[in-house]
């Protein structure tokens, strides 16, 4: 037995040998300012929308440079184009442009300095429907798959998006509340409709989230991990929705945004390739030499929403945020000492006469001090 | 006839030795002054029990002065006799003869074999019936004053030179001695023994005193009388301070001597003290302090040597290439520590013999397993055990040594609670097996088999595994004193394949095989003192499937991919001699040929000249059947020069070109398992390199110190970098994501070294440069716009501290001590918005370096009890790795979090790292 103590103790060390420490890059005063097009063309929303902003040091903690005044132009194989709308900061847009599949695309921008810059011609692929999402219920939260397919056997890439939502409670009900009379106050019963108990809180997804089937015999993809949710924070204490948006790549679209999540999203271990150059497809016209980043991205979309309740998935331990909250019973002559600073939870009953309030923090019966009490229209 | 008898007697002879128990070696007391023979004799004869025997002519006329109390008559008789020249010798019934000048011989010598029937023991006396407990010393004593004849006494007296050869073996286990030295002082003529123990050397024929050193075993010298060409085999007796130094270059004023540079020997028994990681001597590790030898990382096993890539070193073990010389991701080498004898690197001046990679040669040797009788070793340590069985088949003919190695690290991953890593698996295992076999004094035999075998598999996903395969089987003759051959056949082999089968629709398994056959004939030919040549030709046969991915499972849809089947042939002859041009000055002048026929069959894509490789370039697929595909060849030209100066002093200067034929493709900065290789075929031209280097070499206090200084300037051509987003596996098109760069490295490496006493080791300082830069014309060809820019290992100043403090005989201690610079990495300079979050952009490759890493390691080795017979002799080592737990950076790295950019570095050993290895042997 104590042999085995002495491997999990050295084990023990052996978990502690690496460590993972933040690092700033020396200052460097001189950096690449080159022009980054970030351009978004959604041909089953017909939105299209460019932005337009400069690089910064990366030691620096200041906004972003945007950059107005350009001129930002869409046009077709057949010469028709439009131009975009500067809605500023450096943001340009346009909607009702809905392409047709296979249509292409490109775009040309045109800076108030006189350069001009442009992509490639940009195929609007056909984005399959996606099949299903399913799940797995794991030991402190559940993965969600993506499942698709084509028929055609044409998009082989794909790029996914989601935004989840999930309804959460204050931790406790408040039935009454203070209402201010001059200097004074009363005390009322809360209506149903305004009740704080129930909200709603979301996130995007951040990170890029690529897959593709082109090692497969069939445009399938069978169970992509698409999303953890881990329960720890409450998410599946109630009620927990994710909406999936996918979308066909080209394969040019694939490797850029695979070169991109190489470059940001995976160094530092072992084994990873070196970071590397990677060339999108716009370039600039007037100067050759000149670099510039970003893409022309043109996609259809389609999206499904999956719920996961308390019923399907079971119960999780988590961390509700409000346990530190408590309610303390005060008796009416008292109230003008707190009603400024508390929240009523429920009334105090001295038999049927209600003789005081258990008061809290408004922290603990406001659940909108961290999301949102307006009912999502899908929920 | 007489071999039998001969062979009776040594029977015999050693049967008795082991039968005898230790006799006393009494205490006397002696109060003398200008005693004569007679009275000394008397006083010791009164207080022990021995009886003296003595020609009272030769000393009677001398007179004694010496005060001891309590003294052991050992050390009494040496205090009165050396210095008068009267020897001693201990005989049956507690007698002691004293003779002048001249020993009395005890006992016929041993392991002595008569050729020719020309040897003649001087004088021969009756079988011994007891030996002392130290009874080999005494042989060795024995034999170093006794005058042996060699070759027939005739007619034409002592004119002209006549040649002796033999091996030189160590008498515990008869294992050969390799570069053990053997020299005469007057004129200064010595030669070093090769590979198999094995020398001739060329002297004026008539009286010599012939002096044998080496490193690890006590020095010996035999008296000769040469009359005509002759054998002489001589065993050396292992130094037996059991806690010994820590040696790189193995012979004694060698460095010095020798006209090799750029050579660095490993002794594996001295390495054991060296202080690694994980408690168990690592030769790869070790091989890393050595001048001119870096990595990217630590726990990576990449050796980068002289500025050259991971690729460019040729590792042979037991003469077959292994692929992948390392376990666990590269935490530990492959190599079993239990049954290595030696490891060389020779970072230039590399004889001719050897090709086919453009920076080292790492030349791994096992021991040849004991003659004598059977023994085991083994160790214990935190995450591995061994074990290692040797011993005679056929005493002193046929050797069997059996080792294997496994780790436990799977069975201590199954008791963590944690749920992803009780899932996970990292087990490796390597196994040897050898055979060495004297067939006769002409011909002798070696087969060897080594398998390696890893397997890891995190969170129970996908399931890597690779392994090593390697076979030799070796034949050396002697045809005469000046000339042997060796006939070499290897097998090799390396695959590795990824599994998964968690998704069924996804589950796949890829397979990976590289093999090859070698074939290698080598001559040695001594014709004079002053030649010493070295022929042959080597061919080999590689087969290797780049890739085979495979659907695993009835569910699945992935597409079977198979890359075509790689074949090649790549072949040389080469002639080398070693020239004596004067007392001072020796040259080596060494040409290989090689060439290289890639073999169908295979389609070949083909591309225009002038545009670059491109898959849209792709201009007609070549289809081969069996043959030729295309053919390089090139002269490669070796020479070495070595000019001795007064004073233990020398120069030397070499150059060397190298020709590379087989290529890692690997766009990681650290070896990975699973990187591939590939042949040259019409689309990869072979690397070719060329180094020249100058040093200067100087002992100091009889060589007790020895330093130098050497320098060189390499380039090298065809060096393969990666475009952006490259596929290296499952590529049948691979020539379109590789880029050809052409490198450049200088560097000064500067060595002190105390290669023995109580305090030893060595310490180095380098300073090395290296550099490489695309050649291409296309944007995507072009890296840092073809400008040189520094390479990933580019570690400028790098200084070792290897130092070894011996308390006494059974404890000491060891110290590391390892600067280098930070290896230069690529940094973002900028960040940028996209699609709602930042995201980095690099800017040029390498242009900054990450902190420098600083690391301290202590060990502390004791030994059990130094009794020369017991059961089982077992050694504790202690040891703590980083002992400053400096958290030294092995990458840096920028993340795409939340929207925002964040920096982190990683340490893969941010903690001291303590460890305990119980090592038996028995």
């Amino acid at each position: 037995m104590r042999v085995v103590g002495f491997f999990l103790f050295y084990l023990l060390i052996i978990t502690f040998w690496g460590c993972i420490d933040p690092y700033s890059p020396p200052e460097i005063e001189d950096y690449d300012d080159l022009l980054v097009i970030d351009a978004n063309v959604n041909s089953t929303t017909g939105e299209a929308v460019v932005n337009l902003s400069r690089t910064q040091s990366l030691s620096d903690e200041g906004e972003i440079t945007h950059v107005s005044g350009a001129s930002v132009l869409l046009e077709d194989e057949l010469g028709n184009s439009v131009s975009l709308v500067d809605q500023g900061p450096g943001r340009y847009y346009r909607d009702g442009l809905f392409l047709e599949i296979g249509e292409k695309v490109r775009l040309t921008v045109r800076t108030s300095d006189g350069n001009e810059y442009q992509s490639d011609f940009v195929e609007n692929k056909k984005t399959p429907k996606i099949d299903s999402l399913s799940y797995d219920v794991q030991q402190s939260g559940v993965q969600v798959y993506v499942n698709t397919h084509d028929d055609q056997d044409e998009t082989w890439y794909y790029r996914w998006e989601y935004e989840e939502t999930w309804e959460f409670a204050a931790q406790y009900y408040s039935s009454y509340y203070f209402i201010p009379v001059e200097d004074s106050f009363t005390v009322e019963f809360r209506n149903q409709a305004d009740t704080l108990y129930i909200c709603w809180d979301s996130n995007n997804s951040e990170d890029l989230i690529l897959g593709t089937s082109d090692f497969l015999e069939r445009d399938v993809i069978s169970e992509y991990p698409l999303r953890y949710v881990d329960a720890t924070q409450g998410k599946l204490a109630r009620k927990y929705s994710i909406l999936v948006k996918q979308a066909a790549l080209t394969n040019e679209a694939y490797n850029y945004y695979k070169l991109l999540e190489a470059n940001t999203e995976n160094l530092g271990s072992l084994f990873d390739p070196q970071p590397s150059k990677i060339i999108g497809n716009i370039r600039s016209v007037s100067n050759p030499e000149e670099e510039v980043l970003g893409y022309l991205n043109v996609f259809s979309e389609d999206e499904l929403r999956l719920f996961l309740t308390y019923d399907e998935v079971g119960f999780f331990d988590f961390t509700s945020g409000y346990e530190t909250c408590r309610e303390d019973p005060v008796a009416l002559d008292s109230l003008y000492l707190y009603w400024r600073y508390r929240e009523i939870t429920r009334p105090r009953y001295n038999g049927p006469v209600i003789d005081g309030y258990y008061l809290t923090l408004p922290y603990c019966v406001d659940c909108t001090l961290r999301g949102s009490n307006k009912r999502p229209d899908f929920w | 006839m007489r071999k039998l008898y001969f062979l009776i007697f040594y029977f015999f002879f050693v049967s008795t030795v082991f039968s005898q128990s230790a006799i006393t070696d009494p205490k006397v007391s002696l109060n003398l002054d200008s005693a004569t023979i007679a009275t000394v004799i008397e006083k010791i004869e009164s207080q022990s029990n021995y009886t003296f025997f003595y020609k009272n002519s030769q000393v009677d006329t001398m007179r004694f002065s010496f005060n001891a109390e309590n003294i052991s008559l050992t050390n009494a008789l040496a205090h009165l006799f050396d210095d008068r020249g009267i020897k001693y010798t201990y005989h049956s019934n507690n007698s002691i003869f004293l003779t002048l000048d001249r020993q009395i011989i005890t006992e016929l010598p041993i392991h002595f074999f008569v050729e020719e029937k020309s040897f003649l023991v001087e004088e021969e006396s009756e079988i011994p019936d007891f030996l002392q407990e130290d009874e080999t010393s005494k042989i060795q004593s024995n034999n170093e004053n006794k005058l042996i004849e060699i070759g027939k006494r005739s007619g034409n007296g002592l004119e002209g030179t006549a040649n002796i050869a033999g091996h030189v073996r160590d008498m515990d286990n008869g294992e050969p001695v390799i570069g053990a030295v053997i020299y005469i002082e007057e004129p200064r003529i010595g030669v070093a023994t090769d590979q198999f123990g094995y020398y001739s050397i060329t002297l004026p024929k008539g009286r010599h005193e012939l002096n044998i050193t080496t490193i690890g075993m006590k020095d010996t010298k035999r008296q000769i009388m040469l009359f005509s060409n002759g054998k002489l085999n001589i065993e050396l007796k292992e130094d037996v301070i059991p806690l010994r130094e820590i040696i790189v270059e193995s012979e004694k004023d060698q460095n010095i001597v020798g006209l090799s540079m750029g050579v660095e020997k490993l002794d594996i028994n001295e390495l054991k003290q060296v202080p690694t990681a994980f408690g168990e001597t690592d030769v790869l590790r070790i091989a890393l302090t050595l001048p001119g030898v870096q990595t990217v990382g630590e726990s990576t096993t990449g050796l980068n040597v002289r500025g050259g890539t991971t690729d460019q070193n040729l590792i042979l073990y037991n003469d077959a290439t292994i692929y992948n010389p390392s376990h666990l991701f590269g935490f530990f080498s492959a190599f079993n520590p239990d049954v290595l004898k030696n490891v060389e690197l020779y970072k230039s001046g590399i004889p001719a013999e050897y090709g086919g990679r453009l920076s080292s040669i790492l030349e791994i040797t096992n021991r040849e397993g004991n003659k004598k009788k059977f023994t085991g070793s083994g160790g214990i340590g935190s995450l591995t055990t061994r074990l290692t069985l040797e011993g005679p088949i056929i005493k002193d003919k046929l050797t069997l040594t059996l080792s294997g190695r496994t780790t436990y690290s799977d069975w201590l991953l199954g008791l963590i609670p944690e749920e992803s890593i009780k899932n996970s698996q990292a087990s490796f295992y390597d196994l040897n097996a050898q055979i060495n076999y004297e067939i006769n004094e002409k011909n002798s035999l070696f087969i060897t088999g080594y398998y390696s075998d890893d397997k890891f598999k995190l969170n129970s996903d996908t399931l890597y595994n690779y392994n090593n395969q390697a076979a030799t089987i070796k034949w050396k003759h002697i045809f005469n004193n000046k000339l042997y051959g060796v006939l070499t056949g290897s097998y090799s082999g390396y695959n590795y394949n990824v599994e998964s089968e968690q998704n069924p629709v996804n589950a796949f398994k890829l397979d990976y095989d590289l093999n090859q056959i070698n074939f290698k004939f080598d001559l040695n030919y001594f014709p004079n003192s002053t030649h010493n040549f070295d022929i042959g030709l080597s061919s080999i046969y590689y087969s290797m499937f780049p890739g085979n991915n495979e659907p695993l499972g009835s569910e699945s849809l992935v597409v079977p991919i198979d890359i075509q089947q790689e074949k090649g042939l790549e072949s040389a002859v080469y002639v080398g001699d070693k020239i004596e041009l004067s007392d001072r000055s020796s040259l080596y002048v060494g040409l290989r040929y090689s060439f290289y026929q890639s073999l169908g069959p295979r389609d070949i894509f083909v591309y225009p000249d002038d545009s670059p490789k491109e898959v849209e370039n792709i201009i007609d697929t070549a289809h081969y059947d069996n043959g030729i595909i295309n053919t390089y060849h090139g002269p490669e030209l070796r020479a070495s020069y070595r000019y001795l100066l007064p004073n233990h002093a020398s120069i030397k200067l070499s150059y060397n070109r190298m020709r590379q034929y087989i290529h890692m493709l690997s766009n990681t900065t650290a070896i990975s398992p699973t990187d591939i290789w590939k042949l040259s075929d019409p689309n990869i031209k072979p690397q070719v390199g060329d180094q020249i280097s100058v040093g200067y070499y100087k002992n100091f206090r009889a060589s007790a110190i020895e330093t130098s200084i050497e320098g060189y300037y390499k380039i090298s051509k065809n060096i393969l970098d990666y475009k952006s987003g490259a596929q290296l596996i499952l590529n049948d098109h691979i020539e379109t994501d590789i880029i050809g760069t052409e490198g450049k490295a200088y560097g000064v490496e500067f060595m002190v070294k105390k290669p023995k006493g109580k305090i030893n080791g060595w310490m180095s300082y380098t300073y090395s440069r290296t550099f490489q830069r695309t050649t291409g014309q296309d944007l995507s060809e072009i890296i840092n716009s073809n400008q040189y820019y520094p390479s990933n290992f580019d570690k400028p100043h790098d200084f070792t501290l290897i130092g070894n403090y011996r308390f006494n005989k059974r404890v000491n201690m060891g110290l590391n001590f390892i600067y280098s610079t930070g290896r230069p990495i690529t940094l973002p300079l900028t960040k940028y918005s996209f699609e709602d979050s930042k995201r980095i952009h690099y800017s040029d490759r390498n242009q900054f370096r990450i902190p420098d890493y600083i690391r301290l390691d202590y060990s502390i080795n004791v030994e059990g009890n130094h009794k020369v017979r017991k059961l089982a002799h077992s050694s504790w080592t202690f040891a703590v790795y980083n002992l400053l737990g400096r958290r030294n950076p092995y990458s840096v790295y920028f993340v795409t979090q939340d929207g925002e950019v964040i920096g982190y570095k990683l340490s893969i050993f941010g903690n001291p790292i303590p460890t305990i290895t119980y090592n038996f042997k028995f």
